[in-house]
């Protein structure tokens, strides 16, 4: 009985399955295959087929590798200082062109702080080299007009992920301060005239209704953004990243890419990949309670 | 509208001025980089080791570098090959965004919402880049474009976005269409498209950068270097430049053209230009469609 409705809802409503046919069959298998395909971390891979399941044993080997606890920490760390130094930064830009007046000019800082988002990693390394070249790249050119010496910054130990969190800034830090322009524009105008009246400043209200209005957003903001701290930015990293810095640079995607890729060990790669996908998930879905109790109030 | 105005009626402030200056320094920060990379690759052999980072009008300017470049087959190859893979990329893109987008706007069908979550889970989980590798090895299409095009046909956040868009289109404009005898694709091509257009555009553009930027699947996937995009390329130059392992193609290239006598640090820049020029162009609109397309969906969503 229950059947035959959902066999006649279905049947009156077939146009659309036919409409997601495509998209069904592309995440079948360009998505679930390899979620499936995560089976290899328990298996040991031969070329020719036949493998041989092997259980755990890739992850014991895992546990027991230096590397990959440097490659742990390395990610925290990184992410960690990503998301103390490069948080604040978008939330600052948004509430300084929120205070321009001009729209002409607004318009021009817009359209210049969002173009580094659109270009790719690879791109944005060269420019990175360019810059920081020991040499005559701009910022040592700076560093040098101030009495310094010059620092070899891409292949410094001591200052790689210092060129992380500002590439990273310089590139992403204007096209995130959108989603605070965004929260800026749902700000009742009513409140400013009120302080206004009261004769605030215009200092004291961004102190005091800006800042303030945009807590809800920021602290959403905050806590998507440790729901990706396994992610410390694999494009970024793999793309930086030189023999010199490898210490302190390396990361999970970066070790496993090299373990897979390059030494070929496919079993042991997809062991490193699932132990960060697992942990990714259970970050992600925490994170996003969290967020979402958050937007509804039920946390406040 | 009412805050404007109330903004626009007091005098400059101390305030505002130094605010302004802090934003103007923001965007030079962000300008001058590219101002110096060109003005290096616009510079002459001689003076080219003597540009400084500070400098940003090319010492003896001269076009060698690009000439060399750009007369280059394998540049030439590789140029082709990206600007294919992001048209047929791009396009596979927008079809299932949009019969997808479409499907979920409109219709209220049994396992809709099975469906949308079928479309999270893989946000949530990455099983890594083996997994991934494998199955396109299984495929049998490593060094195929197909490895490319294929992987990355659809991002949920995109069709989303356009599901959103595609729901603030009045309900009648589609019941008007229907009652003239049109289907689905129809009305998709009749009446969602055009009437959301700032948005299909929006996010074609999305799909288009993302696709000229991919580097690692065509990495990965395309062993064969005449199959190359110009992003590929550019790693070469950059990130294993200082390895002075060029593959092959390039330092054969190079010598032929007596472009070992030209500097390296010109070639690299010039490269830099060329892959980015694209972009640029595609920017502006990027810029006039993103806020009246998007802007206005997401809110709804």
């Amino acid at each position: 009985m229950r059947w035959a409705r959902i066999r006649k809802e279905i049947y009156r409503s077939r146009a659309y399955y036919f409409l997601l046919i495509p998209a069904l069959v592309y995440f079948v298998i360009f998505h679930y295959v390899p979620i499936w395909g995560v089976s290899l971390a328990f298996q040991r891979y031969r070329i020719f087929g036949g493998n041989q399941w092997v259980g755990f044993q890739y992850f014991e080997e895992l546990f027991r590798a230096p590397a990959f606890y440097r490659a742990l920490s390395n990610t925290f760390i990184i992410s960690g200082m990503k998301v103390l130094f490069f948080f604040p930064v978008p939330v600052i830009l948004a509430v300084m062109m929120n205070e321009v007046r001009s729209k002409r000019y607004k318009r021009y800082v817009r359209s210049v702080i969002y173009l580094p988002h659109f270009l790719s990693w690879v791109v944005i390394t060269g420019i990175f080299i360019t810059i920081l070249s020991p040499v005559n790249g701009l910022v040592n050119e700076i560093v040098k007009v101030f009495g310094g010496q010059p620092i070899a910054f891409m292949t410094s130990s001591d200052h790689f992920r210092g060129v992380l969190v500002g590439s990273e800034i310089w590139r992403s830090a204007g096209w995130d301060s959108i989603l605070y322009t965004a929260a800026l524009m749902n700000i009742n105008p009513q409140l400013y005239e009120a302080a206004r009246i009261d004769g605030a400043s215009r200092w004291q209200q961004t102190l005091r209704i800006t800042i303030p209005e945009l807590m809800r957003t920021m602290v959403t903001v905050f806590i998507l953004n440790i729901g990706f701290f396994m992610n410390a930015g694999f494009d970024q990293v793999f793309n930086m990243m030189n023999d010199s810095v490898i210490s302190v640079a390396d990361i999970i995607d970066t070790y496993a890419y090299r373990i897979g890729l390059i030494q070929m060990n496919f079993s042991y790669a997809t062991s490193i990949g699932l132990f960060q996908g697992i942990i990714g998930l259970i970050l992600i879905l925490v994170t996003n309670k969290i967020a979402r109790k958050l937007e509804s109030g039920s946390l406040w | 509208m009412v805050r404007e105005k109330i903004m626009e009626n007091k005098k400059y402030t101390l305030y505002g001025t130094v605010n302004a200056i802090l934003l103007l320094f923001v965007t030079i920060t962000t300008l001058y980089p590219f101002l110096n990379l060109l003005a290096i690759s616009l510079t002459g052999i001689k003076q080219i080791s003597f540009m400084s980072g500070m400098e940003i009008i090319p010492r003896d300017p001269t076009w060698e570098y690009y000439r060399v470049l750009l007369q280059a087959p394998f540049v030439q190859k590789a140029f082709l090959n990206s600007v294919m893979i992001t048209g047929v990329g791009t396009f596979i893109n927008m079809v299932l965004t949009i019969l997808t987008a479409y499907a979920l706007a409109r219709g209220s069908f049994w396992g809709k919402r099975f469906f949308t979550i079928f479309l999270i889970i893989p946000m949530l989980f990455n099983p890594g880049v083996i997994p991934n590798y494998m199955l396109i090895r299984n495929l049998g299409l490593i060094d195929s474009y197909w490895s490319v095009i294929l992987s990355g046909s659809i991002n949920v956040y995109y069709t989303m976005l356009l599901r959103n868009v595609f729901i603030g289109v009045p309900n009648s404009l589609f019941e008007a269409a229907q009652i003239d005898g049109a289907g689905h694709l129809k009305m998709i091509w009749k009446v969602a498209i055009p009437l959301a257009k700032p948005g299909v555009v929006t996010i074609t553009l999305f799909y288009a950068i993302s696709r000229w930027n991919d580097y690692f699947r065509p990495m990965i996937y395309l062993t064969d270097p005449g199959k190359w995009p110009l992003q590929v390329l550019l790693r070469q130059f950059i990130v294993d430049a200082d390895k002075a392992s060029l593959f092959g193609p390039l330092q054969s290239v190079l010598y032929s053209q007596g472009a070992t006598a030209l500097p390296f640090r010109g070639l690299q820049s010039a490269i830099i230009i060329i892959t980015v020029v694209p972009i640029l162009l595609l920017y502006p609109f990027l810029l006039r469609f993103f806020t009246s397309g998007l802007v206005s969906g997401a809110e709804k969503g």
